[in-house]
């Protein structure tokens, strides 16, 4: 179990890096879209470890736990890098699917921060959810907790944030 | 907020949410009574319901965006994102100043500005654009720099789906879809009444509200982006930003843009909306190969693609989607006149062919100045403004030529309310512009766009001031020199780039415009040697571009121009020797490696003027000929496209023609053969669409000829027939159109000849009443326009068949004054064009007829006009040895001339001045003989001239008998 939790963290060294440099890739000016999946992104990069590096993950839900708070670190990275270039920070988390307005990856991340003061399981929940892009049943299975559970915090880490969020941003003007 | 705290309410928040709405409340109330800030909480957070669920997002779906949006901007929340493009996000916004509630659309323009003047830039352009209010645009609300320095632009919030998805899911019918377009094309029109180009029109740009209402979005903006873009670096991200498959060429190519893009994107919409096809773009192309397409493929008639379509909006679309702007319509007001004209069922503008269209201004054409009205106005301002918008000009100029534009427009829209009249307002105009753009022009010095629009401009002012092609202003010394001005720039530019291809070409297009002018003006010289250098820009250019075919098709159009040109003016040969150079171009295309039907097309109208020159040159036989060739050409256009009518038009037409030139050379049985082949066309073309006047006016022509025919061959019921239902279809014409001069005058020709025909079989007094109407409304023609004068001519038919009426009917006094009158008319019609052998032909009739009404009374002068007429006709029947028609006419006046010297000679007392009288007899009869005894041996001896020649060989006996008894006496 250690030599796991070892190999795990060597492992986040280089799927950090290898989410960054797709990432920077996909970001880049010379590109017009400057959009990026991350949970695709997270997905090509366990394919390539699996192929590179012949980690044996015990399972594909474990590598996604940690990429996907990779996922989060890289994002974070670009969206303060551009931040100090264009006065105001800021990456849009557009969901496509939902035609809800975006969000603001930055007030997302401050929220998320709080919520994990609180309720670090929480944290960790929606940062797989989000920037993993794993499902309920992924999540609970990685994290050792019921299907139910993992919705019910889910449900309330929503709320939470949404209001934070919020806050956020009428504080702004 | 303690963790102890959070865990608390997490607990209350998952009972909440598990439970049914209406039990919350009772879940709340237990919890306030044991503890109310928990209460609180767990209220406001449960509020987030909404919020909360956008954060539900699903696996792969989330992207990540580098536009940052601001949770708000100015008094708006941005509530969600309704659409993303080059220009930018856009945004569904809501007003929450708690002054009122108001949904918008925002615009978060991308982030690419730096440039210090860049904000003065974007709140001038915004603040034009917000001037613009009309129920077919999207208003601007407001736009600013929001705190963090993005360029933002308030809408009005349209809830709408766009025009394509529209039409397609209410499978729209052709009348609601024009309608449609009539609305956007009054949005864009009232935009360049403002001065405001749109720049990107698209389906995607148009949204139709529930109510069938479309409007338009983003006026301008392409603009703003331009404007307030850094250049030059951005202009290339301003063009990928376009559609390329709605953007004109020159917008393609980069140029500046005038009002004349937006007309060409209205007409790829138009093309659209009747084709259900896109005429340049296909499927699986890249942008670049849609681009091509744009700039150099032409499109197919729509009217191929869906069968359902008339010739006409062929013509609309195809005359809006021109390469060339100056080619398209004018103004957007031109381009909705049209279709609104189509809807009405009324003839419209857009010809399918320039060669027709200029064809027919130099020939019968009513050359009635049209009233000018906004459209010629407009077309000068849109010129200026877009060549100042188009400016990089410093801003004071700027704003001062929008000052001068606008107050043009406005002071002369003033004026002309007092119309008709509005000289005061053409003074006006004409001022403007020229001090405008010779301010302009002074200040351009270096800048070659600039410039170039500059010249475009003075074309355009030339145009409204006087080019007889197009409504006009009247003013032709103000066309000439505003003309020769743009000529003058352009030459200039084109001495510093010779190799400019499109500069060359508008160098041509303006020859052509000052020899249009010219030529109407009467400088018939100028009008050739213009138009002979236009002409000769389009030989060097294909010489130099051997391979483009399209340019040798262009070339062709402008030779047959050259040569109507030269046939109107009289250069009857100059005209058949272009003709046949014509011809030749058009026939090696033909035989070319991608023979087209366009050459083959081009092909029967060369043939069809050569046809046309040869007759009047009098060359019956060679017009016969090439008038035959053409007809053969367009029976096979017909053939393999029995659908476009604009094919089976251009048949009946030919037809005609040979029919005419079977007429002159003495076959009237093929030629009804002909005219009832044309009228038959007609017939199914004008059944196949009851609007359509022009194939009806057609119908109602060749009835007329065949009447005719008829009538010359005696067959007076059978005429008589065919007058009556011509003058039925013109009678219902002009009502449906009373300020129509030429359904009036084809009126009166149906009158006239109805007239005629009636009182031949008996109905005296009715065939003169209409014989008189017909007669007032032509003169009442004439003196509305005193230029026209074809009307001399018409009016000279009608004097004669007065005459010719009144005489029969023994009102010699009467008939003698009217055939003075033809004369007189015939007269002055050589005198204003040149002689042209028809009209010296119908002059020496006027002449016999004079002759034959005054020789019962006045044989000196009857014997002066009989010797007109022989001075006349005997150069023509030498000029053209197939003209049966000469030779007819001379043989019956030299006959008659002889019977006048016979009977005279039978009143003289003296012997000698009898004799002497007889030898002339003698004489005229005997030249009157050879002739009929010429036409009988080419078998066209008509039924009269045999007669003629039995009654000649009698008379002749009888002179020779009473000149021996008078001989034996002395």
């Amino acid at each position: 179990m250690a030599d796991s939790k070892a190999a795990l963290d060597d492992m986040a060294v280089l799927v950090y890096e290898e989410l960054r440099r797709l990432a920077r890739q996909y970001l880049s000016r010379e590109r017009t879209s400057h959009t990026l999946q991350p949970t695709a992104l997270v997905h090509e990069v366990y394919l390539k470890m699996l192929a590179q590096y012949s980690v044996d993950f015990s399972n594909r839900g474990q590598f996604l736990g940690v990429a996907a708070s990779m996922m989060r670190r890289v994002l974070m990275d670009h969206a303060r890098t551009r931040g100090q270039a264009k006065r105001t920070p800021g990456l849009l988390i557009d969901i496509a699917e939902t035609k809800q307005a975006p969000v603001d990856l930055l007030d997302l991340n401050r929220a998320l921060q709080q919520l994990g003061a609180l309720d670090a399981r929480q944290e960790k929940i929606v940062e797989m959810r989000f920037f993993g892009g794993m499902s309920i049943d992924e999540t609970a299975e990685v994290l050792g907790l019921s299907p139910a559970t993992v919705n019910r915090d889910w449900a309330t880490a929503r709320l939470f944030l949404s209001r934070q969020m919020r806050g956020d941003s009428v504080a702004d003007q | 907020m303690t963790a102890e705290l959070w865990s608390r309410i997490r607990d209350v928040l998952h009972e909440l949410l598990e439970s049914a709405p209406e039990a919350r409340a009772k879940i709340l109330d237990r919890v306030a009574a044991t503890d109310p800030e928990l209460r609180r909480e767990a209220e406001s957070l449960l509020a987030e319901e909404a919020g909360a669920s956008a954060l539900d997002c699903t696996v792969g779906s989330a992207s990540l965006n580098v536009d940052r949006a601001p949770a708000r901007v100015g008094a708006f929340r941005l509530i969600r994102q309704l659409g993303r493009g080059g220009m930018g996000v856009v945004w569904l916004a809501e007003r929450d100043d708690g002054q009122f509630s108001q949904q918008v659309a925002i615009k978060l323009l991308p982030p690419f500005y730096t440039d210090p003047d860049m904000e003065a830039r974007f709140r001038r352009e915004r603040q034009i654009l917000a001037g613009l209010e009309h129920r077919n645009i999207a208003r601007l609300l407001d736009g600013g720099i929001s705190d963090d320095g993005q360029l933002y632009l308030v809408m009005e919030y349209i809830d709408g789906v766009p025009l394509d998805t529209w039409t397609r899911e209410r499978s729209l019918d052709l009348e609601g879809r024009l309608k449609l377009f009539l609305d956007v094309a009054s949005a864009v029109s009232y935009a360049h009444r403002n001065f405001i180009i749109h720049r990107d029109i698209k389906p995607g740009n148009l949204l139709v509200t529930a109510e069938g209402q479309p409007k338009l979005l983003d006026f301008g903006l392409a603009r703003v982006i331009d404007e307030t873009a850094p250049a030059p670096a951005i202009t290339q991200t301003a063009l990928t930003m376009l559609t390329p498959a709605y953007a004109s060429p020159e917008q393609i190519r980069g140029e500046r843009l005038t009002a004349a893009s937006d007309i060409f994107s209205l007409g790829v919409l138009l093309y659209e909306l009747l084709a259900d096809e896109h005429p340049f773009a296909k499927a699986g192309q890249t942008a670049v190969e849609v681009q091509n397409a744009v700039c150099q493929s032409e499109p197919p008639r729509p009217s191929r693609v869906n069968g359902h379509l008339d010739a006409d909006l062929d013509n609309i679309a195809l005359k809006a989607l021109e390469k060339n702007p100056l080619r398209r319509y004018a103004t957007v007001d031109a381009l909705a006149q049209d279709v609104r004209w189509y809807l009405e069922g009324r003839p419209v503008s857009a010809r399918a062919a320039t060669f027709w269209y200029r064809a027919r201004k130099f020939t019968g054409r009513n050359r009635a100045l049209l009233s000018v009205g906004g459209v010629a106005v407009l077309a000068i301002a849109l010129a200026l403004v877009a060549a100042v918008r188009e400016s990089r000009l410093a801003q004071h100029r700027f704003d001062d030529a929008r000052k001068l534009a606008n107050s043009f427009l406005f002071e002369f829209d003033d004026a002309i309310k007092n119309l008709p009249g509005s000289t005061p307002a053409r003074s006006l105009v004409v001022k403007r512009a020229s001090e405008y753009l010779d301010g302009l022009m002074a200040e351009s010095r270096g800048d070659r766009p600039l410039q170039m629009e500059i010249a475009d401009a003075y074309q355009r002012v030339g145009a409204v001031q006087g080019d007889p092609a197009f409504p006009n202003l009247g003013d032709s010394k103000g066309a000439l020199a505003s003309s020769l001005k743009a000529l003058a720039i352009r030459e200039a530019l084109a001495r510093a780039d010779p190799s400019d291809s499109r500069l060359r070409l508008a160098i041509a297009s303006i020859h052509q415009q000052i020899s249009d002018v010219l030529g109407f003006s009467g400088n018939i010289a100028g009008a050739v040697e213009h138009s002979g250098k236009a002409l000769a820009i389009y030989q060097n250019l294909s010489a130099s571009l051997a391979s483009d075919p399209k340019l040798k098709l262009e070339l062709v159009i402008q030779t047959c121009n050259h040569a109507n040109l030269l046939r109107s003016t009289g250069h009857l040969d100059e005209a058949a020797a272009e003709y046949r150079r014509a011809v030749e171009i058009s026939q090696r295309l033909v035989e070319g490696d991608t023979p087209d039907k366009e050459a083959r097309f081009y092909l029967a109208t060369s043939l069809d003027g050569l046809g046309y020159v040869l007759q009047e040159k009098g060359d019956t036989a060679g017009a016969l000929q090439n008038r035959q060739k053409g007809l053969a050409i367009r029976e096979q256009l017909a053939a393999s496209d029995p659908d476009d009518a604009h094919f089976r038009r251009e048949l009946a037409f030919s037809h005609h023609n040979v029919g005419l030139s079977l007429v002159e050379s003495g076959d009237p049985a093929s030629a009804l053969t002909h005219f009832r082949r044309e009228l038959s066309l007609f017939e199914s073309l004008s059944s196949a669409d009851p609007r359509d006047v022009q194939a009806r006016r057609n119908r109602s022509l060749a009835h007329k000829q065949i009447g005719d025919v008829l009538m010359r061959n005696g067959d007076v019921s059978g005429a008589l027939d065919q007058y009556r239902k011509s003058f039925d279809i013109d009678r219902a014409l002009s009502s449906a159109d009373p300020g129509n001069a030429q359904a009036l005058l084809d009126l009166s020709f149906s009158e006239g000849k109805l007239g005629l025909a009636l009182g031949e079989s008996g109905h005296a007094r009715e065939g003169l009443a209409l014989l008189r109407t017909g007669v007032a409304r032509q003169e009442a023609l004439l003196t509305r326009d005193p230029n026209h004068i074809l009307m001399y001519g018409h009016l000279a038919n009608s004097y004669t068949r007065m005459a010719n009426y009144l005489g029969a009917s023994g009102d010699h006094k009467s008939a003698i004054e009217f055939y003075r009158k033809a004369v007189a008319a015939r007269l002055r019609l050589s005198e204003k064009s040149s002689a042209s052998s028809s009209n010296r032909g119908s002059l020496a009739e006027c002449y016999t007829n004079l002759g034959k009404a005054l020789a019962p009374n006045d044989v000196p002068d009857a014997l002066r006009q009989y010797g007109k007429a022989v001075e006349l006709l005997e150069p023509l029947t030498l000029a053209d040895g197939a003209n049966a028609q000469y030779r007819i006419a001379l043989a019956e006046t030299l006959a008659t001339t002889a019977g006048l010297y016979a009977r005279t000679a039978s009143g003289e007392e003296a012997g000698s001045r009898r004799l002497q009288q007889w030898t002339k007899a003698r004489a005229f009869y005997e030249r009157s003989r050879n002739l009929w005894l010429e036409l009988d041996r080419s078998g066209k001896l008509p039924a009269a001239g045999s007669r003629s020649l039995s009654e000649i060989t009698r008379e002749l006996a009888a002179i020779d008998d009473s000149v021996d008894r008078l001989e034996r006496v002395h």
